[in-house]
């Protein structure tokens, strides 16, 4: 009988887990669709110098150290999940929630450093049109790695329950693959900017 | 809860299943009562959406007359009987928003997608119950926001339904451009919001969560196309997020994103500097285009099934359909140019842009080509769905047809903006999808309501809105090629224009008209949801799977096990049955020798008819079509 | 406005209560209710939203001068489709009584089909015959004009037959095939031959369309003459103005900055200029005494606002109360300040924007003095042009149908357009046989109120002397110096390549 049918892909994927990455596909086209604005926006062609003309802030550099450490520590917390090392996983989970903080602070940081440059979000010279789009796509990341930072507590909450085990690794996969994400999509969007001069 | 968990729990307690009021009607997270949701809701929206048409028409035929009960209606808006410039833009704006987003996405879509992803799937429910209310909860704020808009002392905003910045950024170039605009970018923006969350779900679902024996290719031709738009929604619709959120930026904090160079009178130069407006119509129309499909596919996969059904035929070219619904698909995504020819785009760009686009036009004329193929030597009942979606093919041919004309990027200098193009997309998007719309409603309305809709109202509905449609939007090519340019509020003052009167009465005429008819359509819907007759099991004998699930539709579609699928879903009058119809979920009598393998045509070779394997077939045809044979 | 929303609330209540009579009693409509309820309470909200400020208020309730006559039309015409839509209803009953069927709805349907194919194509070649004669199609006054107008006709021939000939397939194929018991319908799924051919004879055709379309675009925008000449057509709301390179054949630069009520399209000439700058810094000056003041006058307002209040004048005059409401609001809270402080700001940043170019020898080059604003546009026939178009404020198209060009003006982003006209303002109006024909260029983007009668003429004559006799009897931005014009430096020169380009900062 079995092999009249074609393999049953059904509930092959959690529906959460998979409607997470479909969720990671539209914040990617989010994110393309402003850095693509960012791309073409210089307002004058015979002006090319009219892109970026400052240097990043140093605190963006900081905060992509902090998301490679907290990548390894997501990564290792949902190791430790998988193996059942309860206490670790929570030591674990703190420490990423805690880097995930830092680095919003290291974000805020940055723009604070934007300001003292003179580069605010709404600016009068067309060259400086730049920094409200640096702006606009730190926000945007900033806004994601917030959503993060909420699963990340309720994870962390739940460890500290004991509920995240080798039986019920959902959330934390969920968590662990969304972290990585916003991690990801950090280094991206900081390569890119820093490149874009 | 996992979903195993989900499926234990309904096959127990299904029968006794007693829910409150609120959980079941108002915050229901069953996908039956979600897509009734939809379906009223864009109904309502639709209303509203044609009540404007018929108001701004009424101005075009007679701008010179006075109604009084425009005053009482509209107040400020309508002093002495006319209505304001400012308003007709508002009206311009919102009767495109309302039909584009709220009735054709996410009345057509989100109703179907809603009811037919888990039933012709055999799914108990979506992958996301919770997801899908919040979902419909998102679109009902969003639609309120949106009517709430057009009571702002300001007026509702006016920038055309594709508000182009710098007019819908400056509050001072246009009223509308104040509050009523700044509560559309919220509608929109929660819009967005919503169609994700749908969007995310169906994908989701249609992957997941098909029953045994449901492969891709044995999925029925809706699912498909909704499977496709809900990708297209899913890629495009963050897009005009960004695009929104700029646009919201420099609205309300003074950013310059597509702002540049801008004096206003009575305010003098503005300090916005470094922006490019065409950036938002790029944004825009990336979105935008795409945006075109998410609208027509749904129709086209309801009208594949319910032409076969009613056809008492398999689909002609079942591959072909879903190969050129992908085809479609992925050129969308790289034709959103052809929106801005003559907005000073490189030159080099436009071509491509203009090759492209003309190659949308292969998949969707052997899309209409299939369609006919299937009516050919069918058996075919005319049941209300049936008509409308021939309706849908005759629109869909007529309207896809001056698509040629306007992708050509030399002919669009000239069609550009111009009446052309409004009878253009209102055929082939408008009407046809409005259509589907119809042919869905009709089609479904037993599983929807557990009652059956009056065939003869929908009759006569059908008749008088498609001579209507005809009526309004055919004469409109006319006056397109003859130069007259779209959203103009009176044509009195261009001598060149004002020749065009008569037709333009004609067209307000017939647009009356085609809104009266459709309380033949009101009436019996609503009449039929409490007093019609009880709907039979399967009453259009159809062969798909939702016609397998109990007539009052309970929670879980399925009182014991989900039905196991056997083959493909177009199984009409095959030679070897008595019956012309074969269900999904029977199973053969006589067991093939082979079973059907993944990705082959399910169709047993034997029972193909002569006719089929003949060489000459194409003459065949042409001689039978002419009677000859 | 409370009372608008109260209105609503107890209009929404009376429906309730009306509903709960009318469905009494019947028994399967448990479901109709409870989905009229949720509406009702979707509703609800939308006008609870519709708060005090934000809606305009009804006009008086005068049911008098309502239209009642159009309200009795209207409710009579549903009337009528409601008894026909009920006797259909009636016609069905005895149909099931009886046993007989009274109307086959399968053959009126299919006949019906059959009516609207016949009609509907007599409907066409009618159309084509009465509304023919209005389109510009085949009578184009520009040269480029004529190829689009061939390319016009090949595509019309290709799709209006596919147009007749599936459209007639369609009903045929309806008429023919409908519903017979006895018959079973054709079992085929497809047909690769079939499917090829009706892939690969749409693929060419528009092979042929898409590579005619490709070189007729290719040559309007970008084969231009290098002799055209430049004139600048410059759109605003709601209106165009056009400007002439003067003696010097060139066009002055110009910028939004420098717009002022003398000098509209914003050229760079340096008295209007600095005339412009002390008419912002005399602006900043007024603003800066009213907002020193401010003080002073929140507190006069507030005398006013008590006294309104006190006297109950409020009541008796809520037009001017509101008025003042929102005036003494926005001193109170400070909005009034920070709308002065802003406008100091921008008209300081203008003049800053200002000096900078005032600097700058290439903006101020003098080509700009003998240049002609004019608000019609004069073209000569045959002779090459482009249109260099500017916005002053929004999006705006130009459009000129007659010579099937048309070309976005976008602020911010100079546009083009170079056409060919080839026929004279007479000889249109003798072809088209209309004495009081003109030439026009419309907007044909939706840019605001008046949009439908933003429109410039354009007269186009038969030769030079015609033209240079027009041109004389408009005035120069700057009256002619007595001297010729300086000899322009050799910079001068290799700015006039830029010539009539918009400057950015």
């Amino acid at each position: 009988m079995n092999k009249k049918f074609p393999k049953d892909p059904a509930f092959a994927v959690a529906p959460s887990k998979f409607n997470l990455w479909l969720f990671m596909l539209a914040s990617s086209m989010l994110f393309a669709a402003v850095v693509s604005a960012f791309i073409v926006h210089h307002p004058d062609a015979e002006k090319k110098d009219a892109w970026t003309a400052f240097d990043l802030p140093i605190y963006f550099l900081y905060s992509m150290f902090v998301v490679v450490a907290s990548s390894v520590t997501i990564y290792y917390a949902f190791k430790m999940a998988k193996k059942d090392e309860i206490s670790a996983n929570k030591w674990l989970n703190g420490i990423t929630l805690l880097l995930g903080i830092v680095f919003c602070y290291s974000q805020y940081m940055g723009w604070n450093q934007l300001v003292s440059l003179g580069l605010t979000f709404v600016n009068s010279r067309p060259e400086d049109i730049s920094a409200s789009y640096v702006y606009v796509i730190t926000a945007l990341h900033v806004a994601h790695v917030l959503g993060g930072i909420v699963l990340l507590t309720i994870c962390w909450i739940q460890s500290l329950r004991l509920n995240v085990h080798k039986k019920n690794l959902t959330l934390m996969s969920i968590t662990h693959t969304y972290w990585h994400f916003v991690g990801l999509l950090w280094i991206l969007l900081y390569l890119f900017l820093y490149f874009a001069k | 809860m996992s979903t195993a968990a989900l499926h234990a729990e309904h096959d127990s307690h299904h029968h006794d299943h007693k829910e409150s009021f609120i959980s079941k009607y108002v915050f229901s997270m069953d996908h039956k009562m979600i897509s009734r949701q939809f379906l009223i809701t864009g109904i309502i929206m639709g209303l509203v959406g044609m009540g404007m048409s018929l108001l701004f028409r009424l101005q075009l035929a007679w701008p010179d007359e006075q109604f009084g009960i425009l005053e009482t209606l509209l107040g400020k808006w309508g002093k002495d009987g006319k209505i304001d410039p400012n308003f007709y833009m508002g009206l311009v704006t919102i009767h495109g928003t309302i039909m584009v987003f709220y009735v054709l996405t996410a009345g057509l879509s989100g109703t179907f997608s809603n009811l037919l992803i888990p039933l012709q799937l055999g799914a108990r429910d979506m992958a996301s119950p919770f997801m899908n209310m919040l979902s419909y909860w998102f679109f009902f704020l969003s639609s309120a926001v949106l009517l709430t808009s057009i009571f702002v002392e300001t007026g509702p905003a006016s920038a055309g339904w594709t508000v182009y910045p710098p007019l819908s950024a400056l509050e001072k170039a246009v009223p509308g451009s104040g509050l009523g605009m700044t509560l559309w970018l919220v509608a929109i923006a929660l819009f967005i919001v919503s169609s994700l969350l749908g969007g995310i779900n169906y994908i989701s679902t249609v992957l997941n969560m098909r029953t045994k024996g449901m492969s891709m290719n044995r999925m029925p031709l809706t699912i498909w196309a909704f499977f496709f738009t809900a990708i297209l929604g899913v890629l495009s619709f963050p897009v005009l997020l960004g695009a929104a959120l700029f646009l919201i930026f420099d609205r309300s904090f003074g950013t310059s994103f597509y702002l540049s160079d801008i004096y206003l009178e009575g305010v003098g130069a503005l300090e916005n500097i470094g922006g490019s407006p065409v950036l938002y119509q790029h944004l825009f129309w990336f979105l935008g285009h795409p945006e075109v499909y998410i609208i027509l596919m749904p129709a086209l996969g309801i009208t594949s099934e319910v032409i076969s059904t009613n056809a008492r035929k398999p689909i002609f070219g079942y591959t072909a359909m879903i190969i050129s619904l992908m085809g479609i698909s992925i050129l969308s995504f790289i034709v959103w140019g052809h929106h801005m020819f003559i907005t000073g785009m490189n030159p080099f760009l436009g071509s491509v842009f203009m090759i492209l686009t003309l190659i949308i036009a292969v998949p969707s004329a052997v899309k209409a080509f299939n369609y006919l193929a299937t009516l050919w030597r069918g058996n075919l009942r005319f049941t209300p769905a049936m008509l409308f979606s021939i309706g849908l093919v005759s629109f869909f041919i007529s309207g896809g047809l001056t698509g040629i004309y306007l992708g050509n990027a030399a002919m669009d200098i000239q069609l550009h903006d111009s009446y052309f193009v409004v009878a253009h997309f209102h055929l082939v998007m408008g009407s046809a999808a409005i259509f589907g719309m119809f042919a869905g409603i009709y089609h479904w309305f037993p599983k929807m309501f557990g009652k059956m809709m009056n065939n003869t109202l929908g009759y006569f509905h059908f008749w008088f809105t498609f001579i209507s449609a005809y009526l309004v939007f055919f004469p409109m090519h006319f006056m397109g090629l003859a130069g007259v340019p779209r959203r103009y509020y009176q044509f009195t003052l261009v001598k060149e224009f004002d020749v065009w009167m008569d037709v333009n009465k004609l067209i307000t005429i017939a647009a009356i008209m085609g809104g009266m008819a459709q309380v033949f359509f009101l009436w019996n819907f609503f009449y039929s949801i409490f007093k019609g007759k009880k709907a039979t099991q399967n009453p259009w004998e159809s062969n798909t799977l939702e016609w397998t699930t109990p007539v009052e539709g309970i929670h879980g579609n399925w009182p014991g096990e989900i039905p196991t699928v056997y083959r493909g879903p177009h199984e009409y009058s095959r030679p070897d049955r008595e019956s012309d119809f074969f269900p999904q979920h029977l199973p053969d009598e006589t067991a093939p020798v082979t079973a059907p393998q993944e990705g082959e045509q399910t169709a047993p070779t034997e029972v193909v008819p002569q006719e089929t394997v003949e060489s000459s077939v194409f003459f065949a045809a042409i001689k039978r079509v002419l009677g000859l044979s | 406005m409370a009372d608008i929303s109260k209105f609503a609330l107890l209009k929404t209540l009376f429906w309730f209560r009306k509903m709960k009579l009318n469905l009494f009693g019947v028994k399967s409509n448990s479901l109709f209710k409870k989905t009229l309820a949720i509406f009702g309470l979707m509703l609800t909200p939308i006008f609870l939203l519709a708060a005090d400020d934000v809606v305009a208020p009804p006009t008086e309730f005068n049911p008098m001068a309502w239209d009642w006559s159009s309200i009795l039309i209207l409710v009579l015409a549903i009337l009528i489709i409601l008894v026909i839509a009920r006797s259909f209803d009636i016609g069905s009953l005895t149909e099931k009584i009886t046993g007989k069927t009274i109307v086959s709805w399968n053959n009126v349907n299919a006949w019906a089909g059959i009516i609207f194919l016949v009609v509907g194509l007599i409907g066409v070649w009618y159309e084509m015959k009465i509304h023919g004669k209005y389109l510009k199609l085949g009578d184009s006054a520009s040269a480029h004009g004529e190829t689009l107008d061939s390319m016009f006709y090949w595509t019309f021939g290709f799709t209006f037959f596919v147009f007749v000939v599936t459209e007639i397939l369609l009903f045929y194929f309806m008429f023919k095939y409908k519903y017979d018991k006895n018959r079973k319908a054709a079992y085929f799924f497809h047909n690769n031959k079939l499917e090829i051919i009706w892939t690969i004879v749409p693929a060419i055709v528009l092979t042929f369309l898409v590579l005619r379309g490709f070189s007729t675009w290719t040559k309007i925008t970008t084969d231009i003459d290098k002799n055209s000449e430049e004139i600048e057509v410059f759109a605003y709301q709601f209106g165009w103005k056009a400007r002439y390179s003067g003696d010097d054949k060139q066009l002055g630069t110009a910028n939004f900055n420098f717009i002022s009520g003398t000098n509209p399209l914003g050229v760079a000439e340096d008295s209007a200029v600095s005339s412009l700058v002390n008419e912002l810094n005399g602006e900043i000056k007024k603003l800066e005494i009213i907002k020193a003041s401010i003080e002073d006058s929140s507190k006069l307002w507030k005398a006013q606002y008590d006294r309104y209040v006190s006297t109950g004048m409020s009541n008796s005059y809520p037009e001017e109360f509101k008025q003042m409401k929102s005036k003494y609001n926005d001193l109170i809270s400070g909005a009034y300040e920070r709308q002065l402080e802003k406008d100091i700001k921008r008209k300081n940043t203008a003049i800053k924007r200002i000096a900078a170019y005032q600097k700058d020898h290439e903006t101020f080059n003098g080509t700009a003095k003998d240049d002609k604003i004019t608000t019609e546009i004069v073209l000569v026939k045959n002779k090459p042009y482009i249109f260099k178009y500017r916005a002053r404020d929004v999006i705006h198209s130009a459009y000129m149908p007659e010579f099937r060009a048309q070309m976005n003006c976008v602020p911010g982003m100079p546009t083009s357009f170079a056409f060919t006209p080839i026929k004279t303002t007479e000889e249109a109006r003798a072809s088209k046989n209309d004495p009081e024909f003109d030439f026009y260029l419309y907007c044909n983007k939706i840019c605001g109120a008046a949009h439908y009668n933003m429109k410039i003429k354009i007269t186009v004559v038969g030769s030079e002397a015609e033209y240079k006799t027009w041109l004389a009897t408009q005035t120069p931005f700057v009256a002619p110096p007595a001297a010729p014009a300086a000899p322009t430096s050799p910079k001068a020169d290799s700015t006039a390549v830029k010539q009539g380009t918009v400057v950015k900062n």
